[in-house]
């Protein structure tokens, strides 16, 4: 039977390397997803998602299971890609790179970076959050620490936003 | 969402709730009166397509950027620091750390903290001045003879202070 996270993440409190391994398989493709829509870079989204995971084996003792595991590590991901963009002055790169799909849809995707790099780091994030891990406004608003209205709105606005810029691709 | 749904709603008000429907974030009930709309009008339909759309291409292409990237490398790569993290554990911030876990200690060490603070505001205190040393002027009162309607008498020790207290009421003063 399936671990749950809650019993690796204890398993990893006491030590336990091989469960914080199971953690990272599990959820690295997710935080992934995250920091590439984020970032719009293979490198820097590989980057900040080994931090990410760093970051939380080294606090996770704030981890106290009221949100989900995933929900807690999206809000260290968000953050980390919020201070790497911010401290180190990376902009969103336009274009993920090296993909080998057909060159019309990789047009589209690169437009379609193109149009979620010019939405603010919490728009962004709420974006990608939604429309790509599926998680609800609920989940949102616990990995932003914010309002659900917040989320209502932030979604809206960057929805909009992107309709405008992708007007003839949609 | 709590929003209250109406039978007839007009396009302006399914148009605001367009996100929250996609999103299966409306009430049931709601969610069925903006289904319904839809199905009916069809400006408020290639409104809701349009989202849908922008949906599945942010999803795609993201999706389909991450399916490309070969994830073997990911575990090895972070190991050695993992395990670094791990062996601090073990060592005296790992003891730390699991004492910090008693009850025990969680409460010495408050209660360590609580006097130390009580120290440290002691000594930033200022110096509470002795009293004033009284030579020689102590008297003793014996008798107390007046023709005053009340007299009162107050003492206090702390102060070396009497005070002796006699009405002129009803004297006409």
């Amino acid at each position: 039977m399936e671990r749950t996270d809650t019993e690796l993440v204890r398993l990893t409190r006491q030590g336990d390397r091989g469960a914080f391994q199971e953690l990272v398989e599990r959820h690295q493709r997710k935080v992934y997803a995250v920091l590439l829509g984020m970032l719009h870079d293979h490198d820097a989204a590989w980057e900040t998602s080994q931090e990410t995971f760093i970051e939380a084996l080294c606090c996770l003792d704030r981890f106290k299971g009221e949100a989900s595991f995933s929900t807690w590590l999206y809000r260290i991901a968000v953050n980390v890609a919020i201070d790497y963009q911010r401290h180190e002055r990376h902009p969103p790169r336009v274009g993920v790179a090296d993909t080998t799909v057909a060159a019309q849809s990789r047009e589209i995707g690169e437009r379609v970076c193109a149009a979620i790099a010019q939405l603010t780091p919490e728009h962004r994030a709420a974006i990608l959050l939604r429309e790509v891990e599926g998680l609800s406004y609920e989940e949102i608003s616990r990995v932003m620490e914010c309002a659900k209205g917040t989320v209502m709105s932030r979604l809206h606005y960057a929805r909009k936003k992107l309709q405008a810029q992708l007007q003839d691709c949609l | 969402m709590a929003i209250a749904a109406r039978a007839g709603m007009t396009c302006r008000e399914v148009e605001k709730l367009l996100d929250l429907f996609l999103d299966g974030e409306l009430e049931a009930r709601t969610m069925r009166t903006v289904a319904l709309h839809v199905t009916r009008c069809e400006p408020c339909e290639a409104l809701l397509q349009g989202l849908e759309r922008l949906q599945d291409v942010v999803g795609d292409t993201i999706g389909d950027a991450v399916a490309e990237v070969d994830f073997a490398r990911f575990w090895p790569s972070i190991a050695a620091e993992v395990d670094g993290v791990q062996r601090s554990w073990r060592g005296l911030g790992g003891r730390v750390r699991a004492l910090a876990r008693t009850p025990l200690v969680i409460a010495a060490a408050m209660a360590a903290a609580l006097v130390v603070s009580a120290i440290a505001l002691w000594r930033e205190m200022p110096a509470i001045p002795p009293p004033p040393t009284v030579v020689n002027n102590q008297v003793r009162i014996d008798t107390l003879t007046s023709d005053a309607p009340a007299v009162a008498l107050l003492s206090e020790s702390a102060t070396n202070t009497t005070v002796i207290w006699i009405s002129e009421e009803g004297r006409g003063r």
